[in-house]
């Protein structure tokens, strides 16, 4: 994304913001929310600053991201090339949504958005790794990892009250850091650094009787260099008893015949006249690992199960809202095959915590 | 289990389900419990439920694709 592009979008967050803290401005909002994922050596903090103004009946949300990630980058026992180093990396995202109101039950929807850095912590480790080997080697360029989306969409309220239809269509496209392979007698053979995404999903949310809401999600992705991604996922709100809250998702993502994952989660929360709400949630998640062929070289993940234990407290005023949320994350990779020790640090297995708090406001 | 399911079948679940949830139609003064606020469906605020941080460590989790999802584009 350019810069040009992100000043334009830091403008209209500002115009946003200032609107939203303008109390006399009525369907104006504001939220702040920050997170941390850390283990002793990946540290991940994300800060997310919204800002919603609703003009002429549409509404309209800007929202800006800043990212730091930190990890303790450590060669394998058998690397005699790479050193350890401490690496930060900062990524800025922002975006712009707007949902136009119209006269009947559907309403249009369009975001735009672009990030520049890294996003997460593997590739800002493989980005050291490949640095670290190939700095000066014919065929290396450094990277600086950017990216836009632009979604289109509708939303279509099918009984009015009680059943929503959304669709939408994204595109996407990233600049990311490479991987590369030495060849004899060559320069090195450089992988994608160009991706480009289109993703199509469906979903509908339901009232399906006074104690239940449903929402199911179904998509394909489409990624340069990927087979197409088809992930579907159902959710459903119980109200158990008048105080007493179950919430539970089950989520598959399939990728031809090279990969597939499952999740599932269940979240009990009890509250107190709708203002206090206490939670604890368990989520586990596993997928068959990326790993082609254990014969060979490569950076791709081994099979992964992780487990989430989160607690949580809200709670919601007349016009403002709170919570936070907290709980210890553990996951486990399947052995790495041994063409690929190279990269037995990068797929540890690692016992994170995770901490996550919001704050949102209504004028 | 996910792995073995047609992608057509699972097209047709999700029409039946959405078709089947339309004929059920709860009145609005009957919706006092489904619309608490931990009984939506937000995509943002203090009542987004899950970490979304973990898309930085689980593949599958990255529903968005791109850059995420296709850490390993780069490294084959």
């Amino acid at each position: 994304m350019s810069p040009r592009i992100q000043g334009a979008l830091f403008a209209a967050l500002a115009a946003l913001a200032a609107s939203a803290l303008r109390a006399d401005v009525p369907g104006t909002g504001a939220i702040l929310a920050a997170d941390a994922l850390e283990c002793p050596d990946v540290r991940v903090g994300e800060a997310n600053f919204q800002a919603d103004a609703t003009l002429a009946k549409s509404q309209y949300e800007v929202s800006a991201t800043r990212t730091r990630i930190g990890i303790d980058y450590a060669p394998a026992r058998d690397d005699f090339v790479t050193r350890p180093v401490n690496r930060v990396e900062e990524s800025t995202a922002v975006s712009l949504t707007a949902r136009m109101a119209t006269d009947s039950d559907f309403s249009p929807l369009a975001v735009v958005g672009g990030y520049r850095g890294f996003t997460d912590y593997r590739s800002i480790w493989l980005d050291e790794y490949y640095r670290q080997y190939f700095t000066g080697v014919p065929g290396y360029a450094a990277v600086s990892p950017d990216g836009w989306n632009a979604l289109v969409g509708g939303r279509w309220t099918y009984v009015p009250g009680t059943a929503i239809l959304q669709c939408t269509l994204l595109r996407q496209g990233d600049t990311i850091s490479p991987g590369y392979e030495p060849q004899i007698g060559a320069p090195l053979l450089r992988g994608l650094s160009r991706l480009r995404t289109t993703q199509v999903r469906v979903s509908t949310e339901n009232v399906v009787s006074p104690t239940v809401r449903t929402l199911l999600q179904a998509g394909a992705t489409n990624t340069t260099g990927r087979v197409t991604r088809y992930s579907l996922q159902g959710s459903v709100n119980w109200a158990l008893t008048g105080s007493l809250t179950l919430r539970s998702v089950v989520a598959g993502v399939r990728e031809g015949d090279g990969f597939h994952a499952e999740s599932a989660s269940a979240t009990l929360e009890r509250d107190w006249d709708a203002r206090w709400f206490l939670g604890l949630g368990a989520r586990v998640y596993g997928d068959s690992g990326e790993v082609v062929d254990p014969l060979i070289v490569s950076s791709a993940a081994p099979a992964l199960r992780t487990l989430d234990v989160p607690v949580s407290l809200r709670w919601q005023g007349s016009r403002a809202a709170l919570s936070v949320e907290a709980g210890p994350y553990r996951t486990r990779y399947d052995v790495i095959p041994l063409a690929s020790t190279q990269f037995a640090r990068l797929y540890a297995n690692r016992n994170w915590t995770h901490v996550e708090g919001t704050a949102s406001w209504r004028f | 289990m996910f792995a073995k399911v047609k992608t057509p079948v699972l097209c047709l679940t999700m029409a039946a389900a959405a078709m089947a949830a339309g004929c059920t139609e709860v009145p609005v003064w009957r919706q006092g419990t489904v619309s608490k606020p931990n009984m939506v469906f937000n995509d943002r605020g203090a009542f987004v439920y899950g970490m979304h941080l973990n898309s930085q460590v689980e593949a599958g989790s990255a529903d968005n694709g791109g850059a995420t999802a296709a850490g390993c584009t780069a490294c084959k």
